[in-house]
């Protein structure tokens, strides 16, 4: 377990999730993120990675415990919302405050980029064209998509920029949240590492806090502030990332980073163990 | 596949050939069968009624198409809403689409007398199907990641069918409205095998086709027959025209011909 350093801007307590017949894939999870902090959770397929991300994000409603947001002050009661669980329904996120990217960029094939990039700004009721465009442009340009394309269509791109445009359409709303579910899971390992070194060129430009879920060990290092590892619904291990920053290419040929390696493999090891 | 014009105008003229030869070599009476010079001449002939049927009936099919477009395209939105509504009454759309529309073509009759109208709301009914089934199939097979990421910015029940199922639904609708196209037509006719009067204004093919039977025109009918065929087609390339320029945003037009 670690120190915390600074205080947490997403606060889970007991979070339980349960799908009707079957055992908890969350079962009684506690975690603190700290604000402005980039934590990478890890963990074998199925540990309820993914699912954990959903319930933040107000896409699952809970059936135990609480989710709460220190920046917006809002929570989320796992309990209240049982009810309406039964209803297949699920309380909204907070309108402003989050950023979400899939494993899939999941653009709309009929909007080009900068429409697709737009979007969220639709949803949250900007009524100006103008401001939304500026908006997208201003995203668009920090994930260094160049003006070229974005009046191209999401079939005309190629997955790296894909990938970019939907990055985009997280951030510009300017989330203090960002949560990014496995999103470089379906790119090539050059690719990758180019985005990975995006995420943290925008994390050095604006430090938001970031919870990112991957099952790349050397991802969630290279990313991260902590590392969390989870299996079975449960957090398994906890360990403070102790790579310097600003992170670059050439930390991932270090003995520190084959150090850090070596614990969260092990860690994620004993974890898999205890669980089977 | 492709249309080639070199071959299908070979295949055309072998076509007619046969037929030519076959009449002339079993000496069968006009009445039966026609040789195509017959049917050509009858075609000159009646060229301004067939002309003047050819526009009835392309109305009443345009008509038709566009009714159950509308009609369609609402009832989709409908049961796109509950999986319960959907239950409910999509098995007797698909009944009233097996049901011939031979035999619902009286009944119509009896409730909307021998009218212009009575013909468009057949071929609305023969080619509602394919709207609806499609549309709604394109209502709801909707990307879930989509709807998720559409829920995480707080959209709208609203929203989400404006913004998402709607334009997704719209490539599924265009393939249900080319098959719902030549539908239209055919319902048409079929239509106005029953309610046609040759003397009105409305006069269409299936009007012109069941009065020259009557006569025993065997030249002029077969004619009629070509000129049905050849609205059906001009239908289709409208409807494919239209769709192509419709579906620029949804793919490219290249991907959509080779799909169609």
């Amino acid at each position: 377990m670690g120190v915390d350093k600074r205080p947490p801007a997403i606060t889970v307590r007991g979070l339980t999730v349960r799908f009707d017949g079957h055992p908890p894939v969350l079962d009684e999870l506690d975690l603190a993120v700290p604000g402005g902090e980039i934590v990478a959770i890890v963990g074998p397929s199925g540990c309820g990675k993914s699912t954990l991300l959903r319930s933040i994000a107000g896409l699952l409603a809970p059936v135990g415990g609480t989710i709460e947001f220190a920046l917006t002050g809002a929570s989320r009661d796992g309990q209240a919302s049982a009810a309406e669980r039964s209803l297949s329904t699920c309380p909204p996120a907070e309108p402003t405050g989050l950023g979400y990217v899939f494993q899939e960029p999941a653009l709309l094939p009929w909007r080009n980029v900068i429409e697709n990039v737009q979007l969220p700004l639709e949803l949250q009721g900007e009524p100006w064209r103008q401001q939304r465009e500026s908006g997208a442009a201003d995203a668009l340009r920090s994930v260094h998509l160049a003006a070229a394309s974005w009046h191209k269509f999401p079939r005309q791109l190629s997955g790296g920029m894909r990938m970019r445009a939907s990055l985009a359409r997280a951030l510009v709303v300017d989330p203090d949240v960002l949560l990014l579910d496995e999103p470089f899971a379906a790119v090539d390992d050059m690719l990758r590492t180019l985005l990975n070194e995006l995420v943290v060129e925008l994390w050095m430009q604006q430090p938001r806090t970031i919870l990112f879920v991957t099952h790349n060990i050397a991802e969630a290092i290279y990313l991260s502030h902590r590392i969390v590892v989870l299996s079975r619904g449960r957090i398994r291990a906890e360990l403070d990332n102790p790579l310097p920053w600003p992170r670059e290419r050439a930390q991932r040929g270090s003995s520190e980073f084959a150090d850090v390696y070596r614990q969260v493999s092990s860690a994620l090891w004993a974890a898999a163990q205890e669980a089977a | 596949m492709q249309f080639q014009w070199l071959p299908a105008t070979c295949g055309l003229i072998l076509f007619l050939l046969v037929w030519q030869l076959f009449v002339v070599v079993t000496g069968l009476p006009p009445i039966l069968l026609p040789p195509p010079t017959q049917v050509a001449m009858a075609l000159w002939q009646e060229r301004l009624v067939l002309c003047r049927a050819v526009t009835a009936t392309f109305a009443a099919s345009m008509l038709g198409l566009c009714l159950s477009l509308a009609s369609g395209s609402i009832l989709a939105v409908v049961f796109a809403q509950s999986r319960w509504l959907r239950s409910a009454f999509i098995p007797y759309i698909v009944f009233l689409q097996t049901v011939p529309v031979v035999a619902i073509a009286p009944l119509l009759i009896t409730w909307f007398g021998y009218r212009f109208h009575t013909v468009v709301l057949v071929s609305a009914i023969v080619s509602l199907f394919p709207v609806v089934s499609n549309a709604t199939t394109g209502l709801i097979s909707v990307d879930p990641l989509l709807v998720d990421l559409f829920r995480i910015h707080g959209a709208s029940r609203w929203q989400i069918l404006i913004k998402l199922r709607i334009p997704n639904a719209v490539r599924y609708l265009v393939l249900g409205l080319r098959v719902s196209a030549g539908l239209a037509v055919i319902g048409a006719i079929v239509g106005e095998l029953f309610v046609g009067d040759v003397i009105s204004r409305f006069a269409g093919l299936g009007t012109i086709i069941n009065a020259w039977q009557r006569m025993v025109r065997t030249d002029a009918v077969i004619a009629a027959i070509g000129a049905s065929t050849f609205l059906g087609m001009a239908v289709l390339s409208i409807v494919n025209l239209v769709s192509t320029r419709l579906l620029h945003r949804w793919t490219d037009s290249a991907d959509f011909e080779a799909q169609g």
